[in-house]
Protein backbone atom coordinates (compact mmCIF):
# COMPACT_ATOMS: atom_id res chain seq x y z
CA UNK A 1 0.00 0.00 0.00
CA UNK A 2 3.06 2.27 0.75
CA UNK A 3 4.33 1.91 -2.71
CA UNK A 4 1.29 2.52 -4.42
CA UNK A 5 0.69 5.65 -2.47
CA UNK A 6 4.21 6.68 -3.56
CA UNK A 7 3.23 6.13 -6.87
CA UNK A 8 0.12 8.25 -6.55
CA UNK A 9 2.11 11.37 -4.85
CA UNK A 10 4.67 11.02 -8.24
CA UNK A 11 1.69 10.94 -10.74
CA UNK A 12 0.16 13.75 -8.83
CA UNK A 13 3.75 15.87 -8.66
CA UNK A 14 4.07 15.06 -12.59
CA UNK A 15 0.56 16.06 -13.18
CA UNK A 16 -0.62 19.56 -10.97
CA UNK A 17 2.66 21.43 -13.27
CA UNK A 18 0.80 19.97 -16.62
CA UNK A 19 -2.90 21.93 -15.28
CA UNK A 20 -1.02 24.67 -14.14
CA UNK A 21 0.59 25.49 -17.49
CA UNK A 22 -3.12 25.45 -19.25
CA UNK A 23 -3.38 29.46 -17.82
CA UNK A 24 -1.03 31.55 -20.18
CA UNK A 25 -1.25 35.39 -20.15
CA UNK A 26 -0.79 38.06 -23.48
CA UNK A 27 -0.78 41.58 -23.13
CA UNK A 28 -1.17 44.62 -25.37
CA UNK A 29 -0.39 48.35 -24.89
CA UNK A 30 -2.54 51.06 -25.04
CA UNK A 31 -1.42 54.86 -25.43
CA UNK A 32 -2.56 57.96 -26.35
CA UNK A 33 -0.81 61.14 -27.00
CA UNK A 34 -1.96 64.38 -25.30
CA UNK A 35 -1.66 67.33 -27.89
CA UNK A 36 0.73 70.62 -27.19
CA UNK A 37 -1.91 73.61 -26.52
CA UNK A 38 -0.01 76.85 -27.02
CA UNK A 39 -2.09 79.83 -28.29
CA UNK A 40 -3.20 83.27 -27.68
CA UNK A 41 -6.53 83.99 -26.92
CA UNK A 42 -8.48 87.23 -27.26
CA UNK A 43 -6.55 91.16 -26.45
CA UNK A 44 -7.69 93.71 -24.67
CA UNK A 45 -6.09 96.68 -25.86
CA UNK A 46 -3.94 98.98 -23.65
CA UNK A 47 -5.54 102.69 -24.16
CA UNK A 48 -4.29 105.97 -21.92
CA UNK A 49 -7.63 107.59 -23.39
CA UNK A 50 -7.79 110.81 -23.72
CA UNK A 51 -5.12 112.34 -21.92
CA UNK A 52 -4.81 116.25 -21.06
CA UNK A 53 -1.65 117.38 -21.92
CA UNK A 54 0.60 117.88 -19.13
CA UNK A 55 -0.92 115.19 -16.83
CA UNK A 56 0.16 112.23 -16.40
CA UNK A 57 -1.97 108.95 -17.74
CA UNK A 58 -2.20 104.95 -17.10
CA UNK A 59 -3.60 102.53 -19.13
CA UNK A 60 -3.24 98.78 -19.11
CA UNK A 61 -3.67 95.92 -21.67
CA UNK A 62 -3.50 92.04 -22.08
CA UNK A 63 -3.91 89.05 -23.96
CA UNK A 64 -4.68 85.95 -23.02
CA UNK A 65 -2.67 82.84 -23.13
CA UNK A 66 -3.29 79.05 -23.08
CA UNK A 67 -0.45 76.12 -22.61
CA UNK A 68 0.16 73.00 -21.28
CA UNK A 69 3.99 73.16 -22.16
CA UNK A 70 6.61 75.39 -20.90
CA UNK A 71 7.20 79.07 -22.61
CA UNK A 72 9.85 81.35 -23.13
CA UNK A 73 8.54 85.13 -23.30
CA UNK A 74 10.91 87.59 -25.64
CA UNK A 75 9.80 90.85 -27.15
CA UNK A 76 10.51 91.43 -30.90
CA UNK A 77 10.76 95.38 -30.58
CA UNK A 78 13.14 95.00 -27.81
CA UNK A 79 14.34 98.66 -26.67
CA UNK A 80 11.13 99.78 -28.65
CA UNK A 81 8.37 97.84 -27.74
CA UNK A 82 5.35 99.61 -26.79
CA UNK A 83 6.63 102.85 -28.19
CA UNK A 84 3.38 105.13 -29.58
CA UNK A 85 3.54 107.88 -32.30
CA UNK A 86 2.18 110.75 -33.40
CA UNK A 87 1.75 114.32 -34.48
CA UNK A 88 4.56 115.03 -32.21
CA UNK A 89 6.97 112.01 -32.49
CA UNK A 90 7.07 108.78 -30.86
CA UNK A 91 7.13 108.72 -26.91
CA UNK A 92 8.00 106.22 -24.85
CA UNK A 93 5.60 105.10 -21.91
CA UNK A 94 6.77 103.51 -18.97
CA UNK A 95 5.95 100.15 -18.73
CA UNK A 96 5.48 97.08 -15.83
CA UNK A 97 4.83 93.61 -17.67
CA UNK A 98 4.43 90.03 -16.91
CA UNK A 99 2.12 87.29 -16.88
CA UNK A 100 -0.85 86.49 -14.03
CA UNK A 101 -3.67 84.21 -13.72
CA UNK A 102 -5.92 87.04 -14.43
CA UNK A 103 -5.87 90.24 -16.72
CA UNK A 104 -5.82 92.51 -13.68
CA UNK A 105 -2.41 91.10 -11.81
CA UNK A 106 1.50 90.50 -12.76
CA UNK A 107 2.36 87.54 -10.95
CA UNK A 108 5.30 86.88 -12.95
CA UNK A 109 7.16 89.61 -13.80
CA UNK A 110 9.35 89.76 -17.06
CA UNK A 111 12.80 90.97 -16.88
CA UNK A 112 12.17 93.74 -18.65
CA UNK A 113 9.97 95.22 -20.83
CA UNK A 114 12.06 96.80 -23.39
CA UNK A 115 14.99 94.25 -23.74
CA UNK A 116 18.39 94.88 -25.58
CA UNK A 117 17.82 92.36 -28.47
CA UNK A 118 14.73 91.15 -29.88
CA UNK A 119 15.95 87.63 -28.71
CA UNK A 120 16.82 88.31 -25.26
CA UNK A 121 14.46 85.86 -23.05
CA UNK A 122 12.30 88.28 -20.84
CA UNK A 123 11.04 85.22 -19.05
CA UNK A 124 11.20 81.18 -19.20
CA UNK A 125 8.88 78.75 -17.27
CA UNK A 126 9.18 75.32 -17.30
CA UNK A 127 6.34 72.90 -18.48
CA UNK A 128 3.12 72.89 -16.28
CA UNK A 129 1.53 70.03 -14.55
CA UNK A 130 -1.26 70.81 -16.45
CA UNK A 131 -3.21 73.04 -18.95
CA UNK A 132 -2.97 76.79 -17.60
CA UNK A 133 -4.74 79.59 -18.74
CA UNK A 134 -2.82 82.68 -18.32
CA UNK A 135 -2.63 86.63 -19.15
CA UNK A 136 0.30 88.54 -20.88
CA UNK A 137 -0.15 92.26 -19.10
CA UNK A 138 1.10 95.41 -19.91
CA UNK A 139 0.62 98.11 -17.38
CA UNK A 140 1.62 101.58 -18.75
CA UNK A 141 2.15 104.92 -17.90
CA UNK A 142 3.03 108.32 -19.30
CA UNK A 143 4.38 111.12 -17.02
CA UNK A 144 2.92 114.54 -17.16
CA UNK A 145 6.13 115.51 -19.04
CA UNK A 146 5.27 112.94 -21.82
CA UNK A 147 1.58 114.51 -22.06
CA UNK A 148 2.54 117.80 -22.53
CA UNK A 149 3.14 117.89 -26.71
CA UNK A 150 1.26 118.64 -29.80
CA UNK A 151 -2.46 116.61 -29.53
CA UNK A 152 -3.74 113.95 -31.70
CA UNK A 153 -3.87 109.90 -32.08
CA UNK A 154 -0.70 108.28 -30.94
CA UNK A 155 -0.28 104.83 -31.42
CA UNK A 156 1.71 101.77 -31.57
CA UNK A 157 1.71 97.77 -31.27
CA UNK A 158 3.50 95.47 -28.71
CA UNK A 159 4.62 92.45 -29.87
CA UNK A 160 5.05 89.51 -27.69
CA UNK A 161 6.58 86.37 -28.39
CA UNK A 162 5.88 82.98 -27.44
CA UNK A 163 8.40 79.94 -27.88
CA UNK A 164 7.48 76.41 -26.84
CA UNK A 165 10.32 75.48 -24.02
CA UNK B 1 -5.49 -10.57 -3.69
CA UNK B 2 -4.25 -7.08 -1.75
CA UNK B 3 -1.87 -6.79 -4.40
CA UNK B 4 -4.27 -7.33 -7.19
CA UNK B 5 -6.66 -4.69 -5.07
CA UNK B 6 -3.88 -2.36 -5.42
CA UNK B 7 -3.28 -2.72 -8.44
CA UNK B 8 -6.55 -2.11 -9.65
CA UNK B 9 -6.92 0.96 -7.94
CA UNK B 10 -3.74 2.51 -9.48
CA UNK B 11 -5.28 1.60 -12.80
CA UNK B 12 -8.44 2.86 -12.09
CA UNK B 13 -6.62 6.26 -10.95
CA UNK B 14 -4.35 6.23 -14.02
CA UNK B 15 -7.44 5.88 -16.43
CA UNK B 16 -9.06 8.98 -14.21
CA UNK B 17 -5.73 11.31 -14.42
CA UNK B 18 -4.59 10.07 -17.75
CA UNK B 19 -7.58 12.27 -20.30
CA UNK B 20 -7.33 15.03 -17.77
CA UNK B 21 -3.54 15.83 -18.61
CA UNK B 22 -4.44 14.80 -22.41
CA UNK B 23 -6.49 17.48 -22.28
CA UNK B 24 -4.58 20.11 -20.57
CA UNK B 25 -1.54 19.70 -23.42
CA UNK B 26 -4.25 19.49 -25.95
CA UNK B 27 -6.58 22.65 -24.74
CA UNK B 28 -3.47 24.98 -24.06
CA UNK B 29 -4.11 28.17 -26.48
CA UNK B 30 -1.46 30.76 -27.88
CA UNK B 31 -2.05 34.04 -26.98
CA UNK B 32 -0.23 36.21 -29.51
CA UNK B 33 -0.69 40.33 -29.28
CA UNK B 34 -0.98 41.15 -32.50
CA UNK B 35 -2.10 45.40 -32.35
CA UNK B 36 -1.97 47.96 -29.60
CA UNK B 37 -5.23 50.12 -28.06
CA UNK B 38 -3.95 53.31 -29.72
CA UNK B 39 -5.82 56.73 -28.88
CA UNK B 40 -3.69 58.84 -31.02
CA UNK B 41 -3.40 62.41 -30.70
CA UNK B 42 -5.95 64.27 -28.07
CA UNK B 43 -7.15 67.20 -27.02
CA UNK B 44 -7.03 68.44 -23.27
CA UNK B 45 -10.63 68.39 -22.38
CA UNK B 46 -12.01 65.89 -25.41
CA UNK B 47 -12.83 62.19 -24.81
CA UNK B 48 -12.02 59.90 -27.58
CA UNK B 49 -13.65 56.57 -27.83
CA UNK B 50 -12.22 53.85 -30.34
CA UNK B 51 -15.06 51.66 -31.31
CA UNK B 52 -14.88 47.69 -32.07
CA UNK B 53 -14.76 48.52 -35.77
CA UNK B 54 -11.91 51.05 -35.70
CA UNK B 55 -9.37 48.57 -37.44
CA UNK B 56 -6.48 51.21 -37.16
CA UNK B 57 -6.93 51.75 -33.47
CA UNK B 58 -8.42 49.42 -31.87
CA UNK B 59 -6.58 46.49 -30.14
CA UNK B 60 -6.50 43.01 -31.26
CA UNK B 61 -4.74 39.76 -29.60
CA UNK B 62 -5.24 36.09 -31.21
CA UNK B 63 -5.92 33.22 -29.98
CA UNK B 64 -4.87 30.19 -31.85
CA UNK B 65 -6.09 26.37 -30.13
CA UNK B 66 -8.86 23.96 -29.87
CA UNK B 67 -11.50 23.67 -27.24
CA UNK B 68 -13.08 25.82 -24.78
CA UNK B 69 -11.40 28.84 -23.09
CA UNK B 70 -11.62 31.40 -20.20
CA UNK B 71 -10.53 34.74 -21.27
CA UNK B 72 -9.79 37.53 -18.70
CA UNK B 73 -8.91 41.20 -19.61
CA UNK B 74 -7.01 42.64 -16.84
CA UNK B 75 -7.75 46.66 -17.43
CA UNK B 76 -6.10 49.80 -16.77
CA UNK B 77 -7.55 52.24 -15.10
CA UNK B 78 -5.71 55.07 -16.34
CA UNK B 79 -2.68 55.86 -19.00
CA UNK B 80 0.41 57.21 -17.09
CA UNK B 81 3.05 59.46 -18.78
CA UNK B 82 7.10 59.36 -17.51
CA UNK B 83 6.51 62.39 -16.22
CA UNK B 84 3.47 60.59 -13.84
CA UNK B 85 0.86 62.43 -15.48
CA UNK B 86 -2.22 59.97 -15.65
CA UNK B 87 -5.20 59.96 -18.38
CA UNK B 88 -7.91 58.34 -17.55
CA UNK B 89 -9.75 55.07 -19.41
CA UNK B 90 -13.37 53.87 -19.34
CA UNK B 91 -14.39 50.40 -20.84
CA UNK B 92 -18.18 49.87 -21.55
CA UNK B 93 -19.83 46.76 -21.42
CA UNK B 94 -19.47 46.52 -25.34
CA UNK B 95 -16.04 47.54 -25.40
CA UNK B 96 -13.98 43.99 -26.30
CA UNK B 97 -15.11 41.87 -28.78
CA UNK B 98 -14.74 38.45 -30.63
CA UNK B 99 -13.47 38.30 -34.45
CA UNK B 100 -12.84 35.19 -36.43
CA UNK B 101 -10.69 34.56 -38.81
CA UNK B 102 -13.30 32.44 -41.08
CA UNK B 103 -15.44 35.63 -40.91
CA UNK B 104 -18.29 37.08 -39.43
CA UNK B 105 -19.27 40.30 -37.45
CA UNK B 106 -17.54 41.23 -34.27
CA UNK B 107 -19.25 39.34 -30.98
CA UNK B 108 -19.29 42.20 -28.53
CA UNK B 109 -18.69 41.45 -24.68
CA UNK B 110 -17.90 43.16 -21.51
CA UNK B 111 -13.89 43.33 -21.58
CA UNK B 112 -14.70 43.44 -17.75
CA UNK B 113 -16.55 39.95 -16.84
CA UNK B 114 -14.62 36.68 -17.63
CA UNK B 115 -15.71 35.64 -21.31
CA UNK B 116 -15.73 31.71 -22.60
CA UNK B 117 -14.17 30.98 -25.94
CA UNK B 118 -14.68 28.27 -28.28
CA UNK B 119 -11.47 27.56 -30.61
CA UNK B 120 -10.94 25.21 -33.28
CA UNK B 121 -8.06 24.20 -35.66
CA UNK B 122 -9.42 25.39 -38.49
CA UNK B 123 -9.31 29.36 -37.31
CA UNK B 124 -7.67 31.93 -35.43
CA UNK B 125 -9.82 33.68 -33.03
CA UNK B 126 -9.24 37.72 -32.39
CA UNK B 127 -9.88 39.19 -29.03
CA UNK B 128 -10.44 42.93 -30.01
CA UNK B 129 -10.27 45.67 -27.89
CA UNK B 130 -11.60 49.46 -27.47
CA UNK B 131 -12.48 51.92 -24.50
CA UNK B 132 -12.85 55.58 -23.68
CA UNK B 133 -9.92 58.02 -22.78
CA UNK B 134 -11.08 61.08 -20.83
CA UNK B 135 -8.35 63.38 -20.83
CA UNK B 136 -9.19 66.56 -18.16
CA UNK B 137 -9.20 70.05 -19.43
CA UNK B 138 -5.76 70.60 -17.60
CA UNK B 139 -4.27 67.80 -18.91
CA UNK B 140 -0.32 67.72 -19.80
CA UNK B 141 1.03 67.11 -23.22
CA UNK B 142 3.01 63.98 -23.74
CA UNK B 143 2.93 60.18 -24.23
CA UNK B 144 0.55 58.35 -22.00
CA UNK B 145 0.77 54.18 -21.75
CA UNK B 146 -0.37 51.32 -20.15
CA UNK B 147 -0.56 47.60 -20.54
CA UNK B 148 -3.44 45.23 -21.00
CA UNK B 149 -2.95 42.19 -19.49
CA UNK B 150 -5.03 39.00 -20.86
CA UNK B 151 -5.25 36.19 -19.06
CA UNK B 152 -6.38 32.73 -20.94
CA UNK B 153 -7.17 29.76 -19.31
CA UNK B 154 -8.92 26.43 -19.35
CA UNK B 155 -12.56 26.27 -17.59
CA UNK B 156 -12.52 25.32 -14.20
CA UNK B 157 -8.64 25.82 -13.75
Amino acid sequence: MKNTLRVLAAIAFVALPSMAQAQQTGSINASADIATVFAFGASTPLSFGSVTPGTAATGTGSIAFSRNVGVIWTLPDAAATGQITGPGGTITPTYTCGTGSTAATITSAFSTCAPATATSAVLTVSAPTSLVNEFVIFNGSLSAAQTNTVPGNYSGTIRITATAN
Amino acid sequence: MRGTWQRGALAALLFVWSPTVAAAHAQVATVSPVQGLSFGLLLPGAPETVPLDDVARRGVVALAGTGSLDVTFVLPAALVSPEGGSLPLSFSTMSAGLLQSSGGPVLPFDPQQLQRVQLATDRVTHLVLGGTAQPATTQRAGHYTARILVIVSQPGT
